[in-house]
């Protein structure tokens, strides 16, 4: 049985989005602007598996605590067991940005 | 091991494209390891970088290309030495414009992971092994943590990576100077905690590294 991840106000995830947004365009060397909050890391912007965990670095740096990768791996496993998808489709931007917003706020 | 002359399987297509916004130069395909039943091959599809909106597509439209041509060539080899009556299973990896594939009529998991030398540090090495399975990469030098990633991500491949808890998940062993990896035991990963031995083969600064039996 796991968590629900925790719901999280459009207000309170807009800054994190932002955040998100700087940080895949770094890793992934794609113009920011590209970059939306529905953007799909795989199938819009050409992230790799390594690309992901250059972005749970990242993330960690942002929130200032070690994120251990299987926190991150649990999360997609989770997501994708819940709506039965690929984890292609269902890692967003937004994705990532509730990922850093649970980090941030202790919940992940 | 094939020798040069039968490594002969190379494709060239100037002008091609991998994708809609992908140009593309030159394809090429080569077999760099074969052994009975398995063949193992490298593509590359080369053209510039692509640059401007939709990047992101254009790249993964070229690398998946990569992909699917080491794969024909790697099928095709085998295909060539057996026959079309065989059932032949593939794993494929792509990355910065380059493919990779292996095929085989030997049945069980099979997996393959691409990675680039230098994209795996020891910052890596730290988040995705554990002090002991970092002990006995240590012969591997500053080549370790891509070892560790790619050998780990070939195992989740080989077991099938949606039903896997992820490369955290995936264990790393020695013996006898061979290294083996599993999937570890669970309902989600049946077999998973069958050992695949780790095959590891160096392109200039590219690792490929396998898994099966």
């Amino acid at each position: 049985m796991s968590a629900d991840p925790p719901r999280v106000s459009e207000e309170d995830l807009s800054q994190d989005i932002e955040t998100v947004r700087d940080l895949v365009a770094e890793v992934l060397l794609v113009d920011r602007s590209e970059v939306e909050a529905g953007s799909r890391l795989v199938l819009d912007l050409g992230a790799e598996s390594i690309d992901f965990l250059d972005l749970v670095f990242r993330v960690e740096d942002a929130v200032g605590h070690r994120v251990p990768v299987e926190r991150w791996e649990t999360r997609v496993r989770e997501a994708a067991e819940a709506c039965e998808g690929d984890p292609r489709e269902l890692i967003t931007i937004r994705f990532v940005a509730e990922f850093l917003h649970a980090e941030r706020v202790g919940a992940g | 091991m094939r020798n040069a002359s039968e490594r002969a399987e190379a494709e060239t297509a100037a002008g091609g494209r991998a994708g809609a916004d992908a140009p593309v130069r030159a394809r090429r395909a080569s077999v760099m390891w074969a052994d009975g039943d398995t063949a193992v091959a490298l593509a590359r599809v080369m053209g510039p970088d692509p640059t401007g909106a939709g990047r992101g597509r254009a790249r993964r439209a070229r690398d998946v290309a990569a992909g699917g041509l080491a794969e024909r060539s790697a099928r095709n080899a085998v295909v060539s030495r057996f026959g079309p009556r065989w059932w032949v299973s593939t794993s494929r990896a792509h990355s910065e414009g380059r493919g990779a594939a292996v095929a085989t009529i030997r049945s069980g998991p099979i997996g393959l992971d691409l990675v680039r030398l230098d994209r795996a540090d020891d910052r890596v090495l730290r988040a995705i092994a554990t002090p002991a399975e970092a002990r006995l990469l240590q012969g591997w030098g500053p080549a370790a943590p891509a070892v560790a990633w790619g050998a780990k991500e070939a195992c989740l491949k080989a077991f099938g990576v949606a039903r896997c808890r992820g490369v955290t998940g995936v264990r790393l062993r020695r013996r006898d100077g061979r290294l083996y990896a599993s999937a570890g035991a669970g309902e989600q990963v049946p077999g998973g905690d069958r050992e695949l031995r780790i095959r590891l083969w160096r392109a200039g600064d590219w690792l490929v590294v396998g898994a099966w039996s």
